[in-house]
């Protein structure tokens, strides 16, 4: 009955489990929108200290995203960017409530993001502009001992 | 004679004061071999003087490593005594020792492998008011604790000291471990603990005796911590910071990122910085309150239960043994329910009930039961708000009080 990837899926650091976790046939395949395709870029995410648990108890997702997007000012194409990639993974990958994820155009204090392997806020933060393959991590903190 | 003497000796070269006994030498030779290390680093591990907080799943490992490696001083606190279920990850401890305090069992097996290291116990808890004082004697930090309060209150601490913290968790399958404050050898002052963590996310705190954990993952990241520390008393740290994060069936098996550097809104550390030595005033209790479930009193239960909605594990003993048509329906995880389980009771995960409460068997009495009498009451509630008609109830205590008031063969886990 158990296996790895019981392990992956259901065992987390967080107090919570989600209903998705207890009901894996209810799980939602997540959207590849849109579709691979020259204008688009294939950007990797993963999530650890158990907030996979927020998307549908999947620890990694590969997912499609415009190569550029709207400026939202004046409307002019710009290079997609994080601001984009939190938005649309709200709208598109979350499996339980916004607040548990969001906060504002972010992510909640207590969440840290990692752009290949570093924190965001070296890279930029909402307007890091994301590169084909590029990966982003999000974690959250563990107290066990 | 003397002259004979002198005379006899002169023709050896004079000998030095040597810094290690002979033993020493013996002991530490395989590591002081290695290019890097040498006679500075052992004896900078000599002198070292380090505070480890936690003796449990991370701070057996941590402490393992670190006396056997040879630092000078290692005081260690903690406040709680060992238990059978601790001995699967905490592994300093003894079967024999259960009972004791850890910090008192760990000296005894430190000191059996390396009786030349100093080893303060202090089997007390630190708390807002005793941290700097007990603290203050030692130069690097080692937070082996499992909740949030103490995390934040040591971090805060370290911040006050100017001592270098280096900081482990561990639950389940994964682990994260990192050095946080003081400053680099180029001289970058490091993120802190809260600089990187500034608030508590609601149910972070979740605990290893209800969500489990790998005797390997606390090993793992314990030796990881153990590994910082020794690297930084002997001035081998990490160029940049960098915080490492375990999972037990990730590929890598451990991923390590950069961090950030210091904050500056943070409220230690930063410029505008509103915590102070007098770490009484700040609310540990407030600001760590959502990252637990609420405390539990295992008679009251969740919530009060009006009259007739709960029942003791006695009158389940009654009931089950006469032949009305009750279902008994056990919430706890298939995986626990495994471990074991009532004769005639009926396995529905809590989750499911509160999704589908159509898996309940259709009698007209329904008795839910759970590990302790929790998740059993709120099973309850939500199959009463649906189904008026049903007697719903709840047994207190759960199979904890069956086990202790009942069948003392029913295992406890």
């Amino acid at each position: 009955m158990s296996n790895s990837d019981d392990i992956v899926t259901t065992s987390n650091g967080l107090g919570y489990t989600s209903n998705s976790a207890a009901h894996p046939e209810s799980l939602v395949k997540p959207p590849m929108a849109p579709t691979a395709g020259e204008d688009t870029i294939e950007i990797k995410i993963e999530f650890g200290g158990g907030l996979h648990l927020l998307f549908s108890s999947q620890p990694s997702h590969k997912i499609n995203v415009p190569r550029n997007i709207a400026n939202s000012e004046d409307g002019q194409p710009q290079p997609v960017n994080m601001r984009y990639l939190v938005k649309w993974m709200k709208s598109n990958l979350l499996s339980e409530r916004e607040e548990m994820f969001g906060d504002g155009d972010g992510v909640r204090p207590g969440i840290l993001v990692l752009i290949n392997d570093a924190d965001w806020e070296l890279e930029g933060e909402l307007e890091y502009e994301l590169r084909d393959r590029d990966e982003v991590v999000f974690i959250s903190t563990l107290h066990g001992g | 004679m003397d002259t004979q003497i002198e005379a006899s000796t002169s023709t050896l070269p004079p000998v030095e004061e040597v810094p290690l006994s002979l033993d020493e030498y013996i002991r530490y030779g395989r590591q002081m071999i290695m290019p890097g290390f040498g006679l500075p680093a052992q004896l900078r591990l000599k002198n070292a003087k380090v505070a480890v907080v936690g003796a449990g799943g991370l701070g057996c490992p941590t402490l393992q490593y670190l006396a056997a490696s040879g630092v000078g001083t290692i005081a260690i606190f903690d406040h709680d005594t060992v238990s059978l279920s601790n001995l699967h990850r905490q592994i300093l401890h003894t079967t024999d020792r259960v009972g004791m305090n850890k910090a008192e069992s760990a000296c005894i097996t430190l000191s059996a492998n390396n009786p030349s290291v100093n080893l303060i116990p202090h089997p007390v808890p630190i708390t807002p008011s005793t941290a700097i004082s007990l603290l203050q004697p030692y130069s690097i930090l080692v937070d082996c604790t499992d909740r949030p309060l103490t995390r934040y209150l040591l971090s805060d601490a370290s911040v006050r000291l100017g001592m270098t913290l280096v900081s482990g968790a561990a639950i389940s399958s994964a682990g994260q471990w990192a050095v946080y404050g003081g400053s680099t050898r180029a001289g970058k002052r490091r993120a802190c603990y809260r600089c990187i963590w500034p608030s508590v996310l609601p149910g972070s705190g979740g605990k290893c005796e209800e969500e489990g954990v790998w005797g390997v993952v606390t090993g793992l990241v314990g030796t990881g911590m153990a590994g910082e520390v020794i690297k930084l008393i002997t001035g081998k740290e990490d160029q940049e910071p960098l915080l490492h994060l375990h999972h037990l069936c990730s590929n890598p098996l451990i991923r390590t990122i950069r961090m950030k550097g210091p904050s500056p809104k943070c409220i230690a550390c930063g410029p505008s910085a509103t915590i102070t030595d007098d770490l009484d005033v700040y609310g540990y209790e407030s600001f760590c309150a959502g990252a637990m479930g609420p405390e539990v009193d295992e008679e009251t239960g969740l919530v009060e239960g009006r009259e007739g909605e709960r029942i003791n594990v006695k009158e389940l003993s009654v009931l089950l043994s006469s032949d009305s048509q009750i279902s008994l329906v056990d919430t706890r995880p298939p995986v626990e329910y495994g471990i074991c389980s009532l004769p005639g009771s009926i396995n529905i995960p809590l989750p499911s009930i509160l999704k589908d409460t159509s898996s309940i068997p259709p009698t007209d009495e329904v008795i839910f039961l759970c590990r302790r009498g929790n998740d059993s009451q709120i099973a309850a509630e939500a199959l009463r708000k649906i189904s008026g008609e049903k007697r719903i109830r709840d047994v207190k205590g759960g199979l904890r009080a069956w086990s202790r008031e009942i069948d003392p063969e029913f295992p406890v886990y």
